[in-house]
């Protein structure tokens, strides 16, 4: 094809100027043939299966990224649920053997982070399943890359209240096991779990996966930044169809170099990884203008979370699945926008100017790709009210046969306004105010809220 | 490898206001740029002897249009004799060498296509959009923006085929006398051949792009992370320049609909 020198000169940009990157690329590995019942046999399966599979990952995605020129932040592991690979252990202390043997390989194999520690128990929780929940806080506090997801609602099924509120007393045991309730960022719970999504911490290896895949997650909010700003200063920042349709093409330029560097890192790994999908969310960071509170703000939101702010979400998503899914056909995981309140400079800007609160944040979570993210509460907050706000969102995804997801942290000795600085990506936490009044009598109730009436389409 | 021809080249190369071009050289936009403000007469070397003397812009783009539109009238009639042999017989101010360039596959391109589809997909129309633009952007006065030919369909192939492949080598930073020589000596040594160069001249800086066909690495033993290193270390030495240098896949695979 003819490549014009703009267009050399805008790819440049992007990477160099506007943060253009390859967020995650992930392996996936499958565990089906793990023996089971055996705690010594099994961890020295798991060592020596995700370390044969994933040794060459870093060095191949380091090789990708040196030669077509475009960053990739990250490269993380996914697994099979490890309440599947690991039921029949008798011990709650061979669970966080596991996780501590999972924490090793990730280590040796030099990955940030690996993912899988989960269960899917969105009707209902085997012995496995709830050896596993809970395990977690002493999973997670033995280790440092070992990340955990639970499905706990599905529009199919409902949601399993019982499990909803045993999570609300897992994560407040972990946020009081861990230095700032840190361990809490890797604990994510969900209604409709995606079973190929490459973002940690909710990642993790579906078993309608093959043996091996290769999952990319794109980012690129600085992208779309920076052109809905060119678009201001040509003055053609009138007519939201214009600005839709600058979303919708810069989208397609990430999401295509997604599955270039996707097709490159599985090709080069060899059989039997395949390439999987791409994650075409547009993903923030702490550095400044690689924010989706800065895009909503740009669009003529005053600070992040005014009304209109969850219109203005709204055609944003909108807007990048149009691009992301007309440039590839393998589009997968979460795919939509991130709002992850630490990791977006802007949203903790607008926490701290108080535009933002946990209220408005759930009505956003309507409409972007994933849910309440990375948001901190006071420690004091009790576990019956934090089941409580996952009821809340996770209601909002089974209804709207969406994805949603909670990851919280009440983290100890704080109060609303107060920041804490966790350093790197995950980056500042504003403790935000949560209501007062209870839902304990609420969330004591035993059973499943049944799934909607839209859930019967056969 | 082709010799890059900079305006400092021209000056010394240029004797009673001719300058005689071989099929071994580029010229960068400058030095056309130059070429054409000195009113130089350019001869070709005998393996091209039918090249006329430069001409004004003008003239020389409606005898290219008239051209194409020929070209495009016999495509129709035969459609896979594409050549763009004639079309550089008739009167194009680029050195021979530069017409050469273009990758194998795109000479087979389908047809027949109208003029307007044909400056529409240049992927499908190659021969002739590409001999179009490459054309009248070169004889444009201060015509910086002449593009590249990239190799389509990288994103779904696996991982380099290994011949033909081409890295797009784009320096930026602050203008002074013999970048291009320097970085054109560092991309001969590695034994990379330079395919196209064009550059942007804005005040003190300047933008340029080279694009340099890797088929040749192989042979002197380089590995493309060794070629890119080298580059970059010429960038330090050279002080206020940025080397980048990108396989031209992810051109393609975020530009081609």
């Amino acid at each position: 094809m003819f490549t014009s020198t703009k267009e050399i000169h805008e790819t440049i940009r992007m990477i160099e100027a506007e943060h253009l990157d390859i967020r995650t690329v992930t392996l996936g590995i499958s565990l089906l043939d793990a023996p089971h019942g055996n705690v010594e046999s099994l961890c020295a399966f798991l060592y020596e299966k995700i370390h044969n599979r994933a040794r060459r990952l870093v060095e191949v995605a380091a090789g990708v990224e040196d030669r077509f020129g475009i960053p990739i932040v990250n490269k993380r592991i996914s697994l099979t649920p490890m309440s599947i690979v690991c039921e029949g252990l008798p011990e709650l202390d061979d669970y966080v053997s596991v996780a501590r043997i999972l924490d090793r390989v990730a280590a040796d194999c030099g990955v940030d982070y690996i993912a899988g520690y989960s269960a899917l128990v969105h009707k209902g929780a085997t012995t496995g399943d709830m050896n596993l929940m809970n395990s977690i806080p002493a999973a997670l506090a033995a280790t440092k890359r070992v990340c955990s997801s639970i499905n706990l609602a599905s529009s199919r099924t409902g949601i399993n209240m019982d499990c909803v509120r045993h999570m609300g007393q897992v994560i407040k045991e972990l946020a009081n096991r861990t230095v700032h309730a840190s361990g809490c960022a890797r604990l994510v719970v969900f209604a409709n779990v995606p079973e190929d999504n490459p973002f940690i911490a909710g990642a993790f290896h579906g078993i309608g996966e093959p043996d091996a895949v290769i999952n990319v997650g794109v980012s690129g909010p600085g992208v779309v930044l920076a052109a809905l700003r060119r678009l201001k200063r040509q003055g053609q920042f009138d007519d939201l169809c214009d600005i839709t349709e600058t979303i919708k093409k810069m989208a397609f330029k990430i999401t295509r170099a997604g599955e270039l560097i996707g097709r490159h890192v599985a090709a080069e790994l060899g059989a039997p990884v395949q390439f999987g999908i791409v994650d075409l969310s547009l993903a923030p960071t702490p550095a400044i203008g690689d924010s989706i509170s800065d895009i909503i703000e740009e669009m003529g939101i005053e600070s992040t979370g005014a009304p209109g702010t969850t219109a203005a979400l709204a055609m944003l998503v909108d807007a990048v699945k149009k691009g992301g899914t007309m440039a590839s056909s393998s589009v997968g995981g979460l795919s939509g926008a991130f709002i992850p309140v630490s990791e977006d400079a802007g949203m903790v800007a607008a926490t701290l100017r108080g535009s933002l609160s946990l209220a408005k944040m759930e009505a956003m979570t309507a409409v972007c790709s994933v849910g309440l993210d990375m948001v901190a509460v006071p420690g004091d907050t009790s576990a019956e009210t934090i089941s409580g706000i996952i009821a809340d969102e996770l209601a909002i995804g089974m209804i709207n046969n969406k994805t949603t997801a909670v990851r919280i942290l009440p983290v100890p000795d704080t109060k609303p306004g107060d920041v804490i600085d966790l350093g790197g990506l995950l980056g500042q936490l504003v403790i935000m105010d949560v209501p007062q009044f209870s839902s304990a009598e609420f969330v004591r109730l035993k059973g499943r809220i049944p799934p909607a009436i839209t859930s019967s389409r056969n | 490898m082709k010799r890059a021809i900079t305006e400092r080249d021209v000056e010394t190369l240029a004797a009673n206001g001719k300058l005689t071009v071989t099929r071994d050289m580029v010229l960068t936009p400058a030095a056309r740029e130059l070429i054409s403000r000195k009113g130089l007469e350019v001869t070709y070397s005998a393996e091209a002897p039918k090249a006329p003397p430069a001409v004004s812009g003008d003239q020389l783009n409606s005898v290219i249009q008239q051209v194409i539109a020929e070209e495009i009238a016999k495509l129709r009639e035969a459609p896979s004799q594409a050549s763009p042999a004639p079309l550089l017989g008739h009167g194009s101010p680029l050195p021979p060498g530069e017409a050469g360039s273009r990758p194998g596959e795109e000479l087979a391109a389908p047809a027949p296509l109208l003029p307007e589809a044909a400056a529409r997909d240049t992927r499908v129309a190659g021969v002739d959009a590409d001999s179009m633009a490459r054309v009248l952007d070169g004889v444009r006065p201060g015509a910086s923006d002449h593009g590249h030919w990239i190799s389509p369909g990288t994103t779904d192939g696996g991982p380099g085929s290994g011949a033909g492949e081409r890295a797009v080598v784009t320096v930026v930073g602050q203008n002074r006398p013999g970048i291009v020589a320097r970085i054109s000596a560092i991309v001969a040594e590695c034994g990379g051949d330079l395919a196209d160069i064009s550059q942007v001249i804005l005040d003190r800086y300047f933008s340029m792009i080279f694009i340099v066909n890797l088929s040749g690495l192989s042979e002197h033993n380089i590995s493309f992370r060794v070629f890119k290193e080298r580059l970059q270390d010429e960038a330090v030495r050279l002080g206020q320049v940025q080397v980048l240098v990108m396989h031209e896949g992810i051109f393609s695979a975020m530009h081609e609909v």
